[in-house]
């Protein structure tokens, strides 16, 4: 436990290291500064990534000497092993990247079903699919959802909502 | 039940849109009768809302819409990259005039300054409507009395302007004019709009600044501000800025205003071009347009252009600035 | 002054003004309930409404609509940890965990009086001595401002509470974000991978919505620790002892938020942020905040609202708007045909003191609205999660979309609701790195603005005394820490004063 947690913690320095070293790089080829010694395009990137890669060394080192304790991470306090609705951390992790997965999948589909559509789906197939609540309820709550979003959005708001090749609820892309 | 009738409403809409009932349109009907636009228009507007693209794109959509009645236009934002991403998406709507972009200086400064898929030649341009110059303003305690004075003091000492915009914006590129034109060298303070170049005056961060008349008619009516000249061609007519020499006038030979104009998208039959012209034309003249030029101390007469005269001006303009911005933003 | 007062209120409390301003609160809290839509968007959306109107109504209702979408930003910041905008972020920091622990409805009531209290102190004072107030920050220039962000900077690190490191190291992630795009000093494109749309940046409404709305719902997901609440209603309203603990948050807050609000663009977003900072350093409860602690909510809103009110002490005074909404604002003055400007106040006295006398109705007509609806909202929490978390999916990316038309916007928020997950996951604290996003580009802005003035030279930082003196401020922030635990090294009890001081 011990270890695999040093372990993140390392990983993650690591990525916002180089993430740091990388804007570093880039300011520095934007220039620290224009013509008159003033401050030019890539002084803040290159100080801030500088500085972040500072940062993160500073962290591995630290944690390799075991003088930064990670923190404890919130979720052992927060997450029950099983939730109110009977399901372990495992189960809940499936469904976590199910979900992300599903949003993925309704992104793609607005450019085909438009975005009310797109969207009603999904909020009726994480309800129905995933979280097991009954689809008469689902329904009505993704019907009435997709119904307010129309109302506030597009009446309302004039917000020009993509609407798929069918043109639903929007322009026709 | 609400979702069927939308899904119905919103078919309706863009079955009209996206056919084109054009039909025969040749021989260069010329009369508004060969075309008409079936259900709603669109007007981009390629700045965030309550700017000052913004008002003069909603003020177009209402003129438009009081020329030819029974017309629907709805203004529509598309912010992002200083206009790059509204011209961008007007870019996906070749041939379809069912849409308009409420155009400005951008269409000619951005594809000279940034990598963007387009140029004004991307378009048909429709209407010039109104020039938006600028005046070029001091603190009222300042020694400068004139634009002739400012590059006589940038010749001896460092004169700091308040610029509104980044590099390649209005102001910027006049006084990129002005230093050509001269060979002086101002410093610049770069700020991100006009009520910033006033603050900038007025804390004495910034000696000399150019704003719209709009943004700094209520300072100089106070004598917080004092104009010096104006970057625009002629003088204005309106009382209150007609004193206010012209640049040329005190013997800087430059010109450059802001403009406002109505882009459709290219590839447009000759029909739809014309139906659009005319309607322009009418448009400059309706109440809610004339309401916001004059309530934005705007130049109208004179200045605005139809068709191909303002496809030829924009054409000018693209050369005559890319001398001043060579190597800008690369 | 007091024949002033009483034009202001004979302007305003005309049967159609009040109506105006009402429907202008109502629609203002709609709005900023939705996500990504916060008081700059709401008031540019129904400007055009308003054209028709009488100037001083258009104005009244405008001012409704800012104030009215600033409370709904906090409700979703409270019930589903959604901010509305850059101001609310500290909100959702000890306003959620108020509402998970079941007592949303408390911190929805105690941002409520907080607001109301700081409006009407903020207004007096902006009633009082707008023009002075506007003359003095005028001599923040561009290294004044620079200093203040400095500042800011340290204050952000002490949010992360006990891993500074942490908090340091997403502040500097959201100013290098922040870069990204167009540099105004060059024109010169930076990161953009030739994207046009990211061109003109990355943009923070976006990135906040991803990582605290969809971040949040993925995290609760896996740790399945968000249950709908059992309260009964009368337990989500506001206790004695909360409102007694709030009082001096709510001062402090007020004065802080005053302050910044007055100087032009750049203090005003930070008043949430600083007010909260300066909260949990001073009160006793410091130690609890983060966790669900009521002075967290009430010094952040105070200062927002006191700084809204502040926003428009530069813009009546000198025409200069204070903030992004007073600059929409700015724009309807010029649509009626009114110049803004420093002869305002007496070109125009009927409407200048309509409107203020507007803000004080306004605040009241929210305060009525919302002390009652605050528990009814906090109902909305009784929805089972299973619903609740699709639907905030869907209105989050509506919402982002709806910003700037853009599907663009709907990917960044798809990405950084990842993102947001991870750095859950990990223990990297959110507000650091949205308050690195918001202060990078004016960090960028005045660095260059005070490298332009001195030519290169940054030393104006220290020469000029003010912004000496916030630069002195922000070392004294920075080391204080260090300094106070040397201190308490020594075997002394602990230093009785400090419970002593709630009254500042």
């Amino acid at each position: 436990m011990r270890v695999s947690a040093n372990v993140r913690e390392l990983a993650t320095w690591a990525v916002i290291g180089a993430l740091g070293a990388a804007f570093a790089v880039g300011g520095l080829g934007y220039g620290l500064s224009k013509e008159g010694g003033q401050v030019g395009p890539g002084l803040l990137p290159a100080l801030t990534g500088g500085l972040l890669l500072l940062t993160a060394l500073a962290q591995v080192v630290r944690t390799l000497l075991g003088s930064a304790t990670p923190p404890e991470s919130g979720e052992t306090v927060v997450a029950a092993e099983e939730d109110l609705d009977g399901r372990t951390t495992w189960q809940r992790t499936r469904i976590l990247w199910t979900v992300f997965g599903l949003t993925l999948v309704a992104l793609l589909l607005v450019s085909l079903l438009g975005f009310l559509a797109a969207f009603g789906l999904l909020v009726l197939v994480i309800s129905v699919a995933v979280e097991r609540r009954p689809v008469v309820p689902a329904l009505v709550i993704s019907g009435v959802a997709v119904a307010a979003v129309y109302a506030i959005f597009v009446l309302f708001l004039r917000v020009p909502l993509p609407g798929g090749v069918f043109g639903i609820g929007g322009e026709a892309g | 039940m609400l979702v069927g009738a939308a899904v119905a409403v919103a078919l309706g809409a863009t079955s009209c849109g996206a056919l084109n009932p054009t039909g025969g349109g040749g021989g260069g009907g010329g009369a508004a009768g060969a075309w008409k636009p079936r259900g709603d228009v669109r007007m981009i507007i390629p700045f965030g809302a309550g700017g000052g693209s913004d008002l003069a794109g909603r003020a177009t959509a209402a003129g438009l819409e009081e020329a030819s009645p029974g017309l629907n236009v709805n203004p529509e934002n598309r912010e992002g990259g200083a206009g790059a991403v509204g011209y961008g998406f007007f870019m996906s709507k070749q041939g379809d005039p069912q849409t308009l972009l409420a155009t400005e200086n951008a269409l000619v400064t951005m594809p000279q300054t940034s990598k963007v898929p387009w140029t004004y030649k991307s378009f048909t341009p429709i209407a010039k409507i109104a020039e938006d110059g600028s005046v070029v303003v001091v603190k009222k305690d300042s020694p400068l009395k004139s634009c002739m004075d400012v590059v006589d003091a940038a010749k001896k000492r460092r004169v700091m302007l308040g610029l509104a915009g980044s590099v390649g914006g209005t102001d910027d590129v006049a006084f990129r004019m002005i230093e050509q034109k001269t060979g002086v060298k101002f410093a610049r303070l770069p700020t991100e709009s006009g009520s910033e170049v006033v603050s900038a005056l007025l804390g004495d961060e910034a000696e000399v600044g150019a704003l719209n008349p709009g943004e700094v008619l209520g300072q100089l009516r106070s004598g917080e501000l004092r104009a010096i000249c104006t970057s625009a061609g002629k003088r204005y007519a309106y009382p209150e800025l007609k004193d206010i020499e012209t640049a040329k006038e005190q013997g800087i030979d430059i010109t450059y205003s802001q403009f406002r104009g109505i882009l459709a998208p290219g590839g447009l039959s000759a029909a739809e071009k014309a139906y659009w012209i005319e309607i322009a034309r009418k448009a400059v003249n309706s109440k809610a347009f004339k309401k916001y030029a004059t309530r934005n101390y705007l130049q109208t007469d004179g200045v605005q252009l139809y068709g191909d005269d303002f496809t030829a001006e924009l054409a000018k303009k693209e050369t005559e600035l890319g001398a001043v911005l060579k190597g800008v933003g690369s | 002054m007091i024949d002033h007062l009483v034009l202001g209120f004979e302007t305003a409390f005309t049967p159609v003004n009040l109506f105006w301003c009402f429907v202008g609160v109502l629609a203002g809290t709609v709005i900023g309930l939705l996500p990504g839509l916060g008081s700059t968007t709401g008031v540019a959306v129904l400007l055009p409404l308003t054209v028709t109107f009488e100037p001083v109504t258009a104005l009244i209702m405008l001012a409704g609509i800012y104030y009215g979408a600033q409370y709904g930003g906090t409700i979703t910041s409270v019930l589903i940890s959604t901010p509305g905008e850059a101001a609310s972020v500290v909100t959702t920091l000890d306003g959620y965990q108020m509402a998970r622990k079941g007592r949303g409805g408390a911190a929805l009531s105690i941002a409520a009086i907080g607001s109301f209290f700081a409006a009407i102190l903020s207004l007096i004072l902006l009633m009082a001595m707008a023009p002075t107030f506007a003359r003095l920050a005028l001599n923040f220039g561009p290294p004044e401002n620079l200093a203040i962000m400095l500042l800011g900077l340290v204050t952000i690190i002490s949010f992360a509470g006990d891993s500074r490191m942490r908090g340091l190291a997403m502040a500097l992630a959201g100013i290098m974000i922040a870069c990204v795009g167009v540099d105004a000093g060059t024109g010169l494109t930076r990161f953009t991978f030739d994207n046009v749309n990211l061109m003109s940046g990355i943009p923070f409404v976006q990135v906040m919505i991803g990582l605290f709305a969809v971040g949040e719902v993925l995290y609760q997901i896996r740790s399945g620790g968000a249950q709908p609440i059992r309260a009964r209603f009368r337990d989500l309203m506001i206790t004695r002892e909360e409102l007694n603990r709030s009082v001096a948050p709510i001062a402090r807050g007020s004065v802080i938020g005053y302050i910044l609000g007055c100087l032009p663009g750049a203090g005003s977003t930070l008043a949430s942020f600083f007010a909260y900072g300066v909260e949990k350093r001073v009160n006793k409860r410091g130690k609890e905040f983060g966790t669900g602690a009521i002075e967290g909510v009430a010094a952040p809103e105070s200062a927002n609202n006191a700084a809204a009110n502040a926003n428009f002490v530069p813009t009546l005074a000198l025409g200069i708007p204070g903030g992004a909404t007073t600059a929409v604002l700015l724009g309807a003055f010029m649509m009626q045909g009114i110049q803004p400007g420093p002869r305002l106040f007496q070109d125009e006295p009927a409407l200048v003191w309509g409107l203020m006398a507007s803000f004080f109705l306004g605040n009241v007509l929210l305060l009525v609205l919302n002390l009652p609806l605050a528990p009814a909202f906090a109902q909305l929490l009784r929805i089972p999660y299973g619903y609740m978390y699709p639907l905030i999916l869907f209105t989050s990316f509506v919402g982002a979309y709806s910003i700037d038309n853009n599907f663009f916007s709907v990917w960044i928020v798809f990405v950084f609701g990842l993102i947001g997950y991870g750095m859950k996951r990990l223990d990297l604290p959110m507000a650091p790195l949205v308050l690195g996003l918001i202060i990078g580009p004016l960090l960028e802005k005045n660095l260059t603005q005070t490298s332009a003035i001195g030519d290169g030279d940054l030393s104006l930082l220290v020469t000029r005394p003010l912004s000496l003196a916030i630069l002195a401020l922000a070392v004294g922030l920075l080391i204080a820490p260090a300094v106070v635990r040397r201190l308490r090294r020594r075997p002394e009890p602990e230093t009785p004063e400090r419970d002593r001081e709630p009254v500042a």
